[in-house]
Parts: C-alpha cells; sequence; structure tokens
C-alpha cells in the first residue's frame, strides 16, 4: 500500500512496484532503477515500470529532495547544535507514570531508528530481522537513503511489540536499548531561543491519567538541566523567527514567548477548554498577544463550530473510506471509524450544543492540560495562532462528545479521548481537516 | 575451477522493441543485471544473465542502426537457439542474399540495403565478400549509403578501403560525410597517407 496523503488516498501497489518505488531514492538515472528493481527481482518490461513511474510522477509523488520545514517550526541544524549551556524549561509540575501497555507503541505509524538503534534492535532481537529481512526498515520519508529509517508496523504495532504488549527490545536489553524517540516520548522539546522547553504530547492516555497520581517519572531526568546534557540525537526543533498569529500577521520569537506565559497564568488547571481556546482566539484576532484584557472563557455558538465540524467530518468520512486495507486490529483504523461517528453525530446541531453545554470533570482537566502542553511546547504554532487555537477548541469538543460513543473495546484512551484525538491529528494526517474549511 | 567462455551474436530483426527484448529475456529466466550507458565510443547496453556465465549483452548501437544480441557463455549458439525462439533475429545470409540483388532490375530499397550492409558487417566481419559491398556503398550515389559504408569500413576495416575511404575524406559532397571519414582514417587506417 502506498498512501498519497496529499489526496487521502490509497494506492495498492504490487510486490514489484514497491520494489521501483524503493529504488526511486534520489541517486538513480532511470536506468539505475530499472536495474535496482531488477536485483530485486522486480522487473517485467521497461515499458511499464516507465508508465508506473509516470503515474507516480502525474499526481506529484515523485519529487526532488525533501519538504521545506514547516515554517513555525525550523528543521534543527545538525551543524549548529543547541548551546551546550542552553536551560532546559521543563513543564513544571508534571510527572508521566507509563503503563507499560505499549499502546503508544500501536499508535504511530513511523518509528524512527537510527543506524545504531538498528543494529542494537538486531543484536537484541534478532528473530524480528530474520523473520521480516531487509523489510524491517523502510524509507521514513519516500525512499530516500537516509540514515533514519521507520521500522515496519504489524497490526498498526511496531514489529518490536510483543503480543502482550511489551516492548522487546526493551525486554532483551533494557531501556537504553530502545530507539532515542521511544526513550524520548512522550517528551517534546523546542528551542526559543533562550530556552529549550520541554513539554509533553498529549497522546497517549498515560500522558492524562498521569495528572491524577502522584507516581511517575520526571518528563526528563533529573539533574539534566542543559541542552547539553540531552542524550546524542535528541530532537530539539527551533522555533521560528517570526510566527505567524494570524494568517496575516506575525510576531516575534520573543513576543511569542512572552504570550505563552501569559496565557498559561490564566489558563486553570480545569476549564472548558473548548470555551477557552475559543475565546483565547478571539481575543488574539482581535486584540493581538496582549491577554492582560482577556474577558471570561465563552463557548462559541454551534453556528460558529459548523463549518470546522462540517470539514473534521469529511475528512474523517474520507479517510474512513481509504482505511480498509489496514488490519481490523489497526489502532488508527479503529480510531478512524471511532470518531468520524462521533464527528458525524456533532453535525446535530442540539448534541452540538449539549456537548458545548455539558463537560465530563475529567474532560475539564484533560482540556486544561493538553492547551497548556501545547501552549508550553509552542504546538499551538503549527500554523497561525488563531486558527491553531479555534482548531483545539473542535479537538476537545470531539474528545467530549468521543467519551459518550463506544470505542472499540481495547481503546486505551477510552477514558481519555483527547489523548486519541491528538494523536490522530498529529500522527495520521487529521490536523488537515483545517484546510478543508 | 576456470569456465572458458565463448561469444556469439545475433541481430534483433527490426520489429523487435523493448517489449519484447524484456518478455523473452524473461521468459527464458534471464534477469537484468547491468545497465551501461551511451558513452564515447560505447553504445548503450543492457545485460541480461542466466547464471555465472552466461550473460547477453543487448547493443543499441546507433553508428550502425540496429541492436544486437553479444550471447557469452559456455554454449553460446545453445543459448541463441534458445533466444530465437522468443526473438526474431536477421540473419547474415538474408543480408547476403538482399545486397547481391543491388544490382537486379528491382532493387531493394537503400534503407534495406543499409541495414543489410551493418548485418553483415556484425555477423561476417572476416568474410572476403564484405569488401566488394563495402566499396559499392562507399562509391553509391545515395549519401546514406555512403555513410553505411564508412561505418562498416570502421567496424571491419581492411586494406582494399583505405583509398576509397581517403576519396570519400577529400571530395565527397557532404561536409558530414567528409568529417565521418577523415575520422575513419585517423582512427582506422592511421591518417590520410
Amino acid at each position: 500500500m502506498l498512501h498519497d496523503t496529499q489526496r487521502s488516498e490509497v494506492l495498492e501497489l504490487t510486490p514489484e512496484q514497491v520494489e521501483q518505488c524503493l529504488a526511486c531514492d534520489g541517486t538513480r538515472d532511470v536506468g539505475g532503477i530499472l536495474l535496482a528493481a531488477a536485483r530485486e527481482g522486480a522487473y517485467g518490461r521497461a515499458s511499464e515500470m516507465m508508465e508506473f513511474l509516470a503515474q507516480l510522477a502525474e499526481r506529484g509523488l515523485l519529487a526532488d529532495g525533501t519538504d521545506p520545514p514547516k515554517p513555525h517550526l525550523e528543521a534543527p541544524d545538525t551543524t549548529k547544535p543547541q548551546p551546550a549551556d542552553r536551560p532546559l524549561a521543563v513543564l513544571s509540575g508534571y510527572r508521566l507514570h507509563c503503563t507499560g501497555r505499549g499502546s503508544c507503541c500501536a499508535t504511530y505509524g513511523s518509528i524512527p531508528f537510527s543506524p545504531g538503534e538498528r543494529r542494537r534492535a538486531h543484536a537484541a532481537v534478532p528473530e524480528v530481522g530474520e523473520e521480516l529481512g531487509r523489510h524491517l526498515f523502510l524509507p521514513l520519508h519516500g525512499a530516500e537513503p537516509a540514515a533514519l529509517r521507520a521500522v515496519t508496523t504489524s497490526n498498526g504495532a511496531c514489529a518490536y511489540l510483543d503480543d502482550g504488549g511489551r516492548c522487546r527490545i526493551h525486554a532483551q536489553a533494557g531501556a537504553e536499548a530502545k530507539p532515542r524517540t521511544c526513550q524520548a516520548f512522550p517528551a517534546q522539546m523546542v528551542d526559543d531561543g533562550e530556552v529549550v522547553r520541554v513539554s509533553v504530547a498529549v497522546e497517549c492516555a498515560c500522558v492524562l491519567a498521569s495528572l491524577s497520581g502522584s507516581r511517575g517519572e520526571p518528563l526528563i531526568p533529573e539533574g539534566v538541566d542543559l541542552a547539553g546534557l540531552l542524550p546524542a540525537g535528541t530532537r530539539v526543533p527551533m522555533l521560528g523567527e517570526r510566527v505567524a498569529v494570524t494568517t496575516e500577521r506575525h510576531a516575534s520569537r520573543s513576543e511569542v514567548r512572552q504570550f505563552t506565559v501569559a496565557a498559561l497564568e490564566a489558563l486553570p488547571a480545569e476549564t472548558d477548554g473548548v470555551a477557552f481556546a475559543w475565546s483565547l482566539a478571539q481575543h488574539v484576532e482581535s486584540h493581538g498577544l496582549d491577554v492582560s484584557g482577556l474577558p471570561a472563557p465563552t463557548a462559541p455558538s454551534v453556528d460558529a463550530l459548523e463549518p470546522w465540524l462540517r470539514a473534521l467530518h469529511a475528512k474523517l468520512r474520507d479517510k474512513s473510506l481509504h482505511v480498509g486495507w489496514r488490519s481490523p486490529r489497526d489502532r488508527s483504523r479503529l480510531r478512524t471509524d471511532w470518531l468520524c461517528n462521533v464527528a458525524a453525530s456533532l453535525l446535530d446541531s442540539d448534541i452540538a450544543n449539549a456537548t458545548i453545554a455539558t463537560q465530563d470533570p475529567i474532560d475539564a482537566r484533560d482540556e486544561s492540560f493538553a492547551l497548556r502542553a501545547a501552549l508550553w511546547g509552542y504546538r499551538v504554532f503549527e500554523r497561525d495562532l488563531v486558527t491553531a487555537l479555534r482548531d483545539r477548541a473542535v479537538r476537545y469538543l470531539l474528545a467530549r462528545r468521543a467519551r459518550l460513543i463506544e470505542p472499540d473495546a481495547d481503546e486505551p484512551a477510552s477514558d481519555h479521548p483527547i489523548a486519541a484525538v491528538e494523536a490522530m491529528m498529529r500522527a495520521h494526517g487529521l490536523q488537515s481537516y483545517v484546510d478543508r474549511r | 575451477m576456470a569456465t572458458s567462455t565463448a561469444q556469439t551474436r545475433a541481430v534483433l530483426a527490426g520489429g523487435v522493441g523493448r517489449d519484447g527484448v524484456d518478455d523473452a529475456f524473461g521468459a527464458l529466466g534471464y534477469r537484468l543485471v547491468n545497465v551501461i550507458p551511451m558513452g564515447p565510443g560505447r553504445p548503450s547496453q543492457l545485460v541480461f544473465a542466466r547464471n555465472p556465465e552466461d550473460y547477453v549483452h543487448v547493443v543499441d548501437d546507433r553508428q550502425l542502426g540496429l541492436t544486437y544480441l553479444a550471447v557469452q557463455g559456455s554454449r553460446p549458439e545453445a543459448m541463441k537457439q534458445e533466444l530465437a525462439q522468443e526473438l526474431s533475429f536477421d540473419t547474415a545470409e538474408t543480408a547476403q542474399a538482399l545486397l547481391e540483388r543491388a544490382t537486379a532490375d528491382t532493387p531493394p530499397t537503400v534503407e534495406a540495403r543499409v541495414r543489410a550492409l551493418a548485418v553483415l558487417v556484425l555477423l561476417r566481419p572476416a568474410a572476403a565478400e564484405l569488401t566488394d559491398h563495402v566499396l559499392a556503398a562507399l562509391q553509391h550515389d545515395d549519401p546514406r549509403m555512403r555513410a553505411a559504408g564508412l561505418a562498416a569500413a570502421a567496424y571491419a576495416p581492411r586494406d582494399e578501403l583505405r583509398a576509397v575511404v581517403a576519396r570519400v575524406c577529400e571530395v565527397d559532397p557532404v561536409p558530414s560525410l567528409r568529417e565521418v571519414a577523415a575520422r575513419v582514417m585517423a582512427g582506422v587506417f592511421g591518417g590520410v597517407s
């Protein structure tokens, strides 16, 4: 299967065509592609392969180079590492208690492994490599021969996850043997030019379940307080010098930093996240980043939400039409179907009104924390701030309603649906619904 | 243990295209093992192999205007016969017969004679009768035949051709043919004396 994420379509390829795609790694001319495919036994007629490549090109699936970095967060420049003495600023008061059920290991389609991490994994659990051969690791992006490669998944879960939800690398060789991404998860770091902020991805139920207990580990080991003390290979993107506030207005890194601090001060520990995020967006749109006069949050009307909910439902419906190829146990397939039903129900204005008006106490805490983590980690600058805040309000509304619609029996985030929504938004492309409004 | 290999050639008939080549080699269990792009003095080639000894180069020879197989292995003639079950070949006999009809009442077309000369020079470069055909081509009124004669002279040089090639180099009315002839003289006959 080849995911055409631009069109939300899945192309079913023959094994030979997969090999031909993998040969298009940017290092070969057409003859080299023919030859590389032939070496893998994936060569029939040159004319058919050329026609296939032409079709891929026509769909915009063949390209030179890589995507440009996102405008809000600059790609980490490995030639300019963060100053070693850059302080780390960790989301305060938060400790993570991981249940070890491995739900995060079955959430993401691409889990990157560096060459060293692949060697360690092979050494720790050789039988996985023997079973899957060279298909155990696939290109992370396109077919480029980059150092980072994505581990293949089975039923949507990392190939190294055992049937009991435990990481086999961890079990055989210890936590330090796992890929750096897995070790760091769910911590997320951003260098804002003054400090490296450490926040948390609210994409796993453990992250939110941890709020109700005193147990848990800090996001960063105690004693690690400078960027220079982070493990080698830790990904720390840089906040852009200029950040979009609206589609027309931009702000400096310093202004954005001050805004997030002020907004976090105004954000209660438990709140109506839908109302808060929507109101904050309205305020920023009218008054800029000065939140000193932020009024009491007011929930959005159904009319205001309607285009957002329609776009979200349309995106989920399209997505649900194209997940049939996934395993019935694949978490993203199950969540797509679940959230599609949830979004469909919100198109009923009475249900939408009721969902806006009523909030489970757990949601009050989860919504507040999710917004807090997003503000601290600059995740609300994934697109222009006003749009991102309104998008947050829609996400929280979707999650609120999801609590009332039965998910799959094994859904790990049934008690904290925001985690499922956030994971689907970022890791499975659902967030592009915003562009359909 | 070293294995002795020998080589033979076969010229693909004009109607055989790339799909036909791919289908034939696929059907016979060959795999594409190398793609050699065209370079200075080197035609583009596909190399198919079936085992460590049996190789077939599919050579796209733009200079001669045809595609031929260089079959290499312990039993190249048997390999060629097997390939002939899947692909159509032009033979030296047919080419020879066609060239001998050049003076008939209804001679073959120039295109057919150009191709026949190329086939003959590839498959029987040492044949004595080739000299007369090349000489005739070099002195032909049609510049396409003279070009074919120059190409043949470069592939199968012999002393009897030197004076005629030198004359093309000096007096041919087509400048590009004079240039080609000059390169043949310099590269094959050691220059104009």
